[in-house]
């Protein structure tokens, strides 16, 4: 593997940013900008281009972290920050209205990158909504075809963060 | 989703003559887009059809990447960043703390006229809409 970088996406307040700033080694990049839509009601702030930071394996390796805005309206960056990427990260908020259909939105937008790469999928803010539990989504997801690694997520905790990223570079090492 | 940066008709009014000007300033400037900070159109003048969602969502990250670029390099307040393309030029002014100004010229543009009737017009419009 020439490069190893691994593209985090997902609704707005998902976790993003703060997924990357928890495993990080060096200051996160963030491209912050404040609010001026209905989001303002949950965020002071949104990434309008990229997170940022890096990740250094046992081995050495450093793998580099991307987050993308996660406004559909930014989705020409979802383009170009996939590029030369090796997998995947979905995180989804589960305290939004409809979880499940956020999921597909990202499964739907990156459905070609997926294909050719890997994913994995991280709920997020479950002990504030458990309306749509684990099971839901894999239900979901079977109905779909779709069979990919899916974690309870606190993205405030390093060791969840890794999960995802274990779990997503171990179904690359063997897919 | 819009934005709730709601001008009264005075200020859109008043912003849309800016806008127009900069046109009569220099006719090499084809298009000017006023934008929410986070990507969300609110003005436009164009005399090409131009893609404003979009440009405005593409206007609001190149910012944020030129405020990210600037603070890496232990500087600050990224003023305008200048695209310089084969066929055209595009500035984007950072207007007060809420706006972004996305000016699109022809390639014969004289890039210092652009940018300073960019800047003197993103001062006119910050400045107006913090009395409006």
């Amino acid at each position: 593997m020439s490069e190893l970088k691994f593209i985090f996406t997902g609704t707005p307040g998902a976790g993003k940013t703060t997924a990357i700033a928890a495993i990080s080694d060096i200051p996160p990049v963030i491209t912050d900008t404040r609010t001026t839509d209905d989001l303002a009601d949950t965020k002071d702030a949104t990434t309008v281009a990229m997170d940022f930071g890096e990740f250094t394996l046992d081995s050495g390796e450093t793998i580099r972290l991307y987050g993308t805005p996660g406004q559909k309206r930014f989705d020409f960056m979802w383009k170009i920050l996939t590029q030369g990427g090796l997998g995947l990260i979905i995180l989804v908020d589960n305290t939004r209205p409809d979880p499940l259909r956020d999921l597909d939105i990202y499964l739907d937008n990156f459905a070609e990158f997926i294909e050719e790469t890997g994913a994995v999928i991280g709920v997020t803010r479950m002990d504030l909504d458990d309306r749509t539990s684990l099971d839901h989504y894999y239900d979901h997801l079977y109905g779909k075809n779709i069979h990919l690694p899916l974690f309870e997520t606190d993205v405030r905790k390093k060791d969840d963060v890794l999960i995802l990223l274990d779990s997503l570079m171990t179904c690359l090492e063997y897919s | 989703m819009a934005t709730r940066i709601n001008l009264s008709e005075d200020a859109r009014v008043f912003c849309t003559n800016i806008l127009q000007n900069m046109t009569e300033l220099c006719e090499d400037i084809y298009g000017i887009i006023l934008s929410s900070i986070d990507g969300h159109p609110i003005l436009e003048v164009s005399r090409k059809t131009l893609s404003t969602n979009k440009l405005s969502a593409m206007s609001s990250s190149l910012m944020a990447l030129g405020e990210t670029i600037s603070k890496e390099a232990q500087q600050n307040e990224c003023q305008y960043v200048i695209v310089e393309n084969a066929d055209g030029k595009v500035i984007c002014l950072r207007t007060g703390s809420n706006l972004t100004l996305s000016v699109f010229s022809e390639q014969n543009a004289n890039i210092g006229l652009v940018l300073s009737v960019g800047k003197q017009s993103s001062e006119k419009i910050s400045a107006a809409l913090k009395h409006k």
